[in-house]
């Protein structure tokens, strides 16, 4: 069965962004945060994605590395998107991406003292990937890219769990129609499975959230509708993770979402035993 | 009545022993006169930090007959979170290791207890009691069949918030043992693997390897899981062996 391949240490997945970075992004983002640019918005899906993951993989003696994850970034230029120390850098192991975020932001929240109250702590976010907007949107460009190092990733993994490609975009390009590099990059394949391209739209269109429709028909826009299409049917895994996230996700849902959270579906990707009650 | 315990531990593979997230105890006293034998394992759930040290506690808090059914494992349970809480508190974390402290440490716990002829268990999560005489399987608990082994049960909590509900996932069983009993104390890979080979109509128990052969625990495990039968996890078995 495809989309079962154990992530592990020794047979890690690969994890790939594509980031908006066009003058469009300068927009205001439709979503619960109306007054936000769409750019500030891309930038903190980015930044909680990697951070989600980074978490995930931290153990008590460190980050381990069950995912190599890169961001390309799209606008005035295409390519590799990091800031700070990783700038210039492809998929990076997860444990560096932990280590090297190019700045930690002190806030402060509420923690359990154990007992039922709550106290106050200081904590650090990090921050690898800072707003930008400039210049067209070449999304045919950028999957043509992600196709050369996701294969390139798939000829030293051939037998590991497929690379993930997650496009965050407003969904209208400017150097053509993306669906034939969009369908190119779907079918590069590892013996576990296709390569998995899941879209996240930030749109200025207030329209309702929604996550991982099944059809394109109540979608608001054409822009919704063309990302709907370049987007993969959710696997077996995300279905159940999808539904244990309380979405009542039918068949043939896509990994799409319209001005919403792509991270719950971040946790399909199993790397042990996960408490139903962790949230 | 005598009884005998042994365990069988093995970390998942491509893990340090030192990695190994499943906790064990056994108060190891043979019961007579009416006083009590413990034996308990927890399962930490490896998308939490700092689980290791909480199975740990759980484990040894029921073997000192402390967490004895669902009622005082609430009562006991802030006094283990707090020591939980002082003690990742007081390290020094780097910012990823803090967020996920933040979110807490996760275990199953199974217990059981043996006094005079009968034996108690209380469980929370998907490790797995199976009671064998003989060449039958007189009980399974808290899960009865594979099918109901899934990756993410509802676990022991380090944050009281995240328990919503302990008390009625708490559940609690009880039978009675006879002289060549055996009490199986299982973590979810090889108890999955146990309720598979029932399933099929074979006698799992008669698999593993007899007390005293501790020589051959790796190879055990290596075997069921080079042969696809054995889910790549952490693989506690504690075996509790009725003698005459």
């Amino acid at each position: 069965m495809a989309y079962t391949a154990e992530i592990s240490r020794n047979h890690p997945a690969s994890i790939l962004l594509l980031v908006d970075q066009s003058g469009s992004m300068d927009d205001p983002f439709g979503g619960v945060s109306g007054s936000r640019k769409k750019s500030e918005g891309v930038a903190d899906v980015t930044n909680r994605l990697l951070q989600n993951l980074v978490v995930r993989c931290a153990r008590e003696d460190g980050i381990r590395d069950y995912f190599h994850v890169g961001v390309l970034g799209y606008g005035e230029r295409v390519g590799p998107a990091f800031s700070g120390s990783l700038a210039g850098r492809g998929l990076v192991p997860i444990s560096e991406i932990g280590h090297s975020p190019a700045r930690l932001e002190e806030r402060v929240r509420e923690r359990e003292d154990g007992m039922g109250g709550l106290v106050k702590e200081k904590v650090r976010f990090p921050i690898w990937f800072e707003p930008m907007a400039n210049g067209p949107t070449p999304m045919c460009e950028v999957l043509r890219h992600a196709m050369e190092l996701v294969g390139g990733w798939l000829r030293e993994h051939p037998v590991g769990f497929p690379p993930l490609v997650v496009n965050i975009s407003d969904g209208q390009p400017t150097d053509g129609d993306p669906t034939p590099a969009a369908s190119a990059l779907r079918r590069l394949r590892s013996a576990d499975g296709e390569v998995l391209l899941l879209n996240v739209h930030l749109s200025s269109n207030p329209a309702t959230p929604i996550q991982f429709p099944d059809t394109e028909a109540g979608l608001p826009d054409e822009h919704a509708q063309l990302l709907f299409r370049l987007s993969s049917p959710l696997t077996p895994g995300m279905h159940v993770a999808a539904r244990e996230e309380g979405h009542s996700v039918r068949d043939g849902a896509r990994g799409f979402v319209f001005n919403a959270d792509i991270v719950s579906l971040i946790k399909f990707l199993n790397i042990g035993t996960r408490p139903s009650n962790l949230g | 009545m005598r009884i005998e315990s042994d365990v069988l531990w093995v970390q998942k593979a491509g893990n340090a022993p030192s990695e190994n997230e499943d906790a064990h105890a056994c108060s190891g006293v043979i019961p007579s006169g009416g006083t009590p034998l413990h034996a308990a394992v927890a399962d930490g759930a490896t998308e939490s930090l700092f689980s290791g040290p909480w199975a740990r506690s759980l484990a040894q808090a029921y073997v000192q007959g402390l967490l004895q059914d669902a009622r005082a494992l609430l009562e006991v349970l802030p006094g283990l979170r707090r020591a939980w809480h002082e003690d990742v508190g007081a390290r020094e974390l780097p910012w990823y290791a803090r967020e996920k402290a933040h979110q807490g440490a996760f275990a199953t716990l199974l217990g059981v207890s043996v006094v005079g002829s009968t034996w108690t268990a209380l469980a929370v999560g998907d490790s797995c009691l199976f009671h064998v005489r003989g060449d039958v399987l007189l009980r399974a608990f808290p899960v009865e069949t594979s099918e109901a082994l899934g990756t993410n049960p509802y676990l022991v909590s380090t944050h009281a918030a995240r328990n919503a509900g302990l008390e009625e996932r708490a559940v609690s069983a009880t039978g009675n043992l006879q002289p060549g009993d055996s009490l199986l104390l299982m973590t979810d890979a090889l108890a999955c693997w146990f309720l598979l080979e029932h399933e099929a109509g074979r006698q799992p128990w008669r698999r593993l390897p007899p007390p005293g052969a501790a020589a051959r625990h790796d190879a055990f495990v290596e075997e069921l899981r080079g042969a696809g039968r054995l889910r790549n996890d952490d693989v506690t078995l504690l075996r509790l062996t009725v003698g005459a």
